[in-house]
């Protein structure tokens, strides 16, 4: 009843929030209807209803391909360290930006980093390869200069993997940097002033006070990105692999990619899908307890 | 407090409307279900009001119209006033024939065409009366029942002359179409030896370093030790490279720095399905050859003769390579001259010529395998009234452009403005006879070369007389591509016309094709590029033929030989 009453008086609220409703369902869970087709042998003309029921089929499959085990391990690997490097950097670089007191300084080094957010990864690619080659590349001059041999680094499975991680958390720190730095402003100015009194040092201010006032950001942050723990990411990996780097950076979603699009198996590369988001959602939901249990933080 | 109740009682009312949402999903799929029926009896009452269409010399009287889907790229250029819908083609199509050719949709990019349709095809869309397919496209339409035998339609409307060029490739394209003895598709047949490697070589390098033209791949190889050592650009630095692989690396010829050529030279065909010493049909990429092969790429690699970053260099980064003076050795396609060679970026290129490719015994010819080119196959929706109507206008198609009442400057181009009108590209039904380029254009063209007189060529060969003509005549830029492009034919009909070797397997993909391929083909990506970059040895090789056989290549070549027998 209360639900009701709160409603009522909510109306027009909650009419507000129609349309993105309405975008969510259609956009979101309409198409999850076509999860069905994971266990079907899928057919266009028989359609989602009558193409042949085939059970787990297509999961057993999937987890008895050769190439299976190899590619959830690489994809794992790549989005752990992902999600670690995504987390860890931003809140480094946010909190020593929130230290810096010349304004123009601060803006510019924020908008310069910010910027690699906004190259698609097919440019970056072309870039990546230039930088990185080992016979022309910047990064190799100073290697050589220092007087080491010259890396390979996209043609050797050994740094493949953390080429990838690097050049992902350089494109998007920046970006998630800002999320801090907002989170920072909304510290209000009476707790340092209060810590001042009590004889508290910059550093002693960052850890209780700075810290404890982003934390419902840096767990809402990393539960969220605990979901992407098989995200690889397509982009970056499909422009930077080659057969000399397969063993190491080919992922799930290549594989999906080459399984779904390039074979046209729709069945096969749906299980595969459905298995990422089954997994994806076990690790929302326990990242979802573990925060409310840890630090008594609610996101929804 | 206030907040969180709120939070809840948002997301009660989101349960509410997932709720409605599963229960409006359900009612969609039924309507989609009665859907169906419903397009059909649209399609079946159009075919009706169709049906009574009789034909008057070959004419259709009154008109039929097909509904079409069609690539019609966006660089296409059209008379003015003239566009898809409406050009020559398609008013003499209605003219003579009764038919018009109704566009449902077009594509601007081929990428765009077949994704558009694999999704129509995927969630089982009305078809079009009449579209281009893949090969792929083509198997799962088949399977699926969705198109119409075209067997009679061909047997009792092709002229005689189309049944002569639809046969000129020794009956490959038909045979790939038909299934269980039913034509179900009018395959788009294209050249097959034109795929074949030429050795792009910088003559002027040769002549420098005082090298003579390569007749084995001992040669090669030193001509490559020099262009590396020998500093053949005299810019004082070790900066280029001897022989271009490009990434990938692709295993068959016709591209750009590719391993087609490379492989031919030891007898050895991956991607290609041959004869086996028991005459089974095997596939080319897991024969003893192919290790040899590998094994001498890795030999040049570790001796510093292949770009130690070549996987990660494609045909445009080889370009710059090429024009920065880096690059003068590879194999690739005869159109390499017009692409990446670019003169107009780099005058000395002018010395890039084709040359003949190698083998490691020093035999000539190399022979070279080629798949049997189809491009695509027109198709006829199951259920549509005038099946025909498809092999009439390829009649049409092929008789104005080849056939004895051609008339190039009205259907072929118009090579009196720029940019040149391509009327050829219009008509959706196509079919291109398969020696047009070897030797066809090459015997016109120097024919017409050594008299002048060019009075005799088509369009086409026009267009590549004036380009050659403007080369000897000095103008490099406009003639250089053409030229060398010419000279990379002739030496394709010297060493390939006289012995071609076919892939024996020209089907659409077997069903473990359809499941397995990419995975092999992705494995025998890897491990040649290990073996190549001295990461591999001899030993992955057998590992890799192994593996090859155990991951389904042994059920492929199972289905291949058995699709062989029938065929």
């Amino acid at each position: 009843m209360r639900y009701l009453r709160s409603f009522k008086e909510h109306t027009i609220l909650h009419l507000m929030l129609l349309p993105a409703i309405i975008l969510v369902l259609v956009y979101c869970y309409y198409p999850m209807a076509g999860i069905v087709i994971a266990f079907e042998k899928f057919s266009g003309f028989k359609g989602m209803l009558h193409s042949p029921w085939v059970g787990f089929d297509n999961f057993t499959y999937v987890f008895k391909m050769p190439e299976f085990l190899p590619v959830l391990r690489n994809t794992v690997w790549i989005a752990v360290m992902k999600m670690i490097g995504n987390l860890i950097v931003p809140i480094l670089i946010a909190l020593l930006l929130n230290e810096v007191v010349h304004t123009f300084i601060k803006k510019g080094v924020q908008t310069l980093i910010y910027l690699p957010h906004f190259l698609s990864w097919v440019i970056l690619a072309g870039i990546l390869k230039d930088i990185l080659s080992p016979s022309s590349g910047v990064v190799n001059q100073v290697i050589t200069f220092f007087g080491f041999n010259p890396v390979f680094f996209l043609g050797d499975n050994q740094w493949f993997r953390f080429v990838l991680v690097a050049t992902d958390i350089w494109k998007e720190f920046g970006f998630n940097t800002i999320v801090y730095l907002a989170a920072l402003t909304a510290i209000n100015p009476s707790l340092y002033e209060a810590a001042l009194m009590d004889g508290a040092s910059r550093w002693k201010q960052t850890l209780n006070v700075t810290l404890p006032g982003i934390l419902p950001i840096i767990i809402l942050l990393g539960t969220l990105s605990l979901g992407n723990v098989l995200n690889a990411g397509f982009d970056q990996i499909f422009n930077l692999y080659t057969p000399a780097t397969y063993s190491s950076g080919d992922v799930l979603d290549t594989l999906i990619y080459r399984i779904g699009i390039v074979d046209a198996q729709y069945s096969v590369s749906t299980a595969i899908g459905l298995f990422k988001s089954l997994i994806s959602l076990f690790f929302i939901s326990s990242s979802y307890y573990l925060a409310y249990r840890l630090a008594n933080y609610r996101i929804f | 407090m206030h907040t969180s109740k709120k939070v809840i009682g948002s997301s009660g009312l989101a349960l509410i409307l997932a709720m409605v949402l599963v229960l409006s999903g359900c009612s969609d799929n039924e309507a989609q279900v009665n859907n169906e029926p419903k397009a059909q009896e649209t399609a079946a009452g159009t075919a009706g009001t169709n049906a009574p269409a009789g034909q008057k010399d070959g004419k259709y009287d009154p008109p039929v119209e097909i509904v079409a889907a069609q690539l019609a790229e966006s660089n296409w250029v059209y008379d003015s006033g003239d566009d898809i819908n409406n050009n020559v083609w398609s008013r003499y199509f209605s003219d003579t024939l009764g038919i018009k050719v109704k566009l449902d949709w077009t594509a601007a990019k081929a990428e765009d065409y077949t994704n558009k349709l694999n999704v129509i095809i995927g969630s089982g869309d009305n078809l079009p009366d009449m579209f281009q397919v893949n090969s792929t496209q083509l198997q799962q339409l088949v399977e699926e029942g969705q198109l119409a035998d075209l067997t009679e339609a061909f047997e009792q409307s092709a002229k005689p002359f189309t049944k002569e060029l639809m046969n000129k490739d020794g009956g490959i394209g038909i045979s790939s179409a038909t299934f269980d003895g039913k034509l179900m598709a009018l395959p788009n047949l294209a050249g097959t030896i034109t795929n074949n490697d030429v050795l792009w070589l910088r003559s002027d390098w040769l002549k420098k370093l005082g090298l003579a033209e390569p007749a084995s791949i001992g040669d090669l190889e030193a001509i490559a030790d020099a262009f590396v050592n020998k500093d053949p650009d005299g810019n004082g630095k070790k900066d280029s490279y001897g022989l271009g692989i490009a990434q990938g690396p692709v295993m068959t010829g016709g591209d750009v720095a590719d391993l087609g050529g490379w492989f031919a030279g030891f007898k050895a065909y991956p991607g290609m399905w041959v004869k086996g010493s028991d005459g089974k049909i095997v596939y080319g990429g897991i024969q003893p050859q192919v290790k040899e092969a590998l094994l001498k790429l890795q030999e040049l690699y570790k001796n510093g003769l292949i770009d130690k970053e070549w996987i990660v260099k494609d045909g445009g980064k080889l370009g710059e390579d090429i024009i920065g003076n880096k690059l003068g050795m590879w194999y690739g396609g005869n159109w390499n001259s017009l692409w990446p060679i670019d003169v107009s970026k780099n005058a000395d290129l002018v010395n890039l010529k084709p040359y003949s490719i190698v083998s490691v015994d020093g035999s000539k010819p190399v022979v070279q395998a080629v798949n049997p080119t189809v491009n695509s196959y027109t198709v006829i929706r199951k259920g549509y009234e005038h099946p025909e109507a498809a092999v009439k206008l390829l009649n049409e198609f092929q008789e104005k452009m080849w056939g004895a009442t051609s008339e190039n400057a009205k259907f072929g181009a118009n090579m009196n403005v720029t940019p040149v009108v391509s009327y050829f590209k219009y008509p959706l039904v196509q079919s291109w006879p398969t020696t047009k380029d070897i030797p066809d254009n090459l015997d016109a063209v120097e024919a017409a070369l050594a008299s002048g007189d060019s009075s005799k060529l088509n369009s086409e060969q026009i267009e590549a007389f004036n380009a050659i003509q403007a080369f000897k005549k000095g103008d490099i830029a406009k003639g250089y591509g053409t030229m060398r492009q010419f000279d990379a034919f002739a030496i394709i009909k010297k060493d390939n016309l006289p012995n071609q070797l076919k892939s024996e397997f020209y089907g659409a993909p077997t069903p473990t094709m359809v499941t397995k391929k990419s995975s092999l083909d992705k494995l025998e990506q890897e491990v040649f590029t290990k073996i190549i970059m001295n990461k591999g040895s001899g030993e992955d090789f057998d590992k890799f033929v192994a593996d090859w056989n155990s991951l389904g290549g042994e059920q492929i070549t199972k289905e291949v030989n058995d699709w062989k027998a029938s065929h």
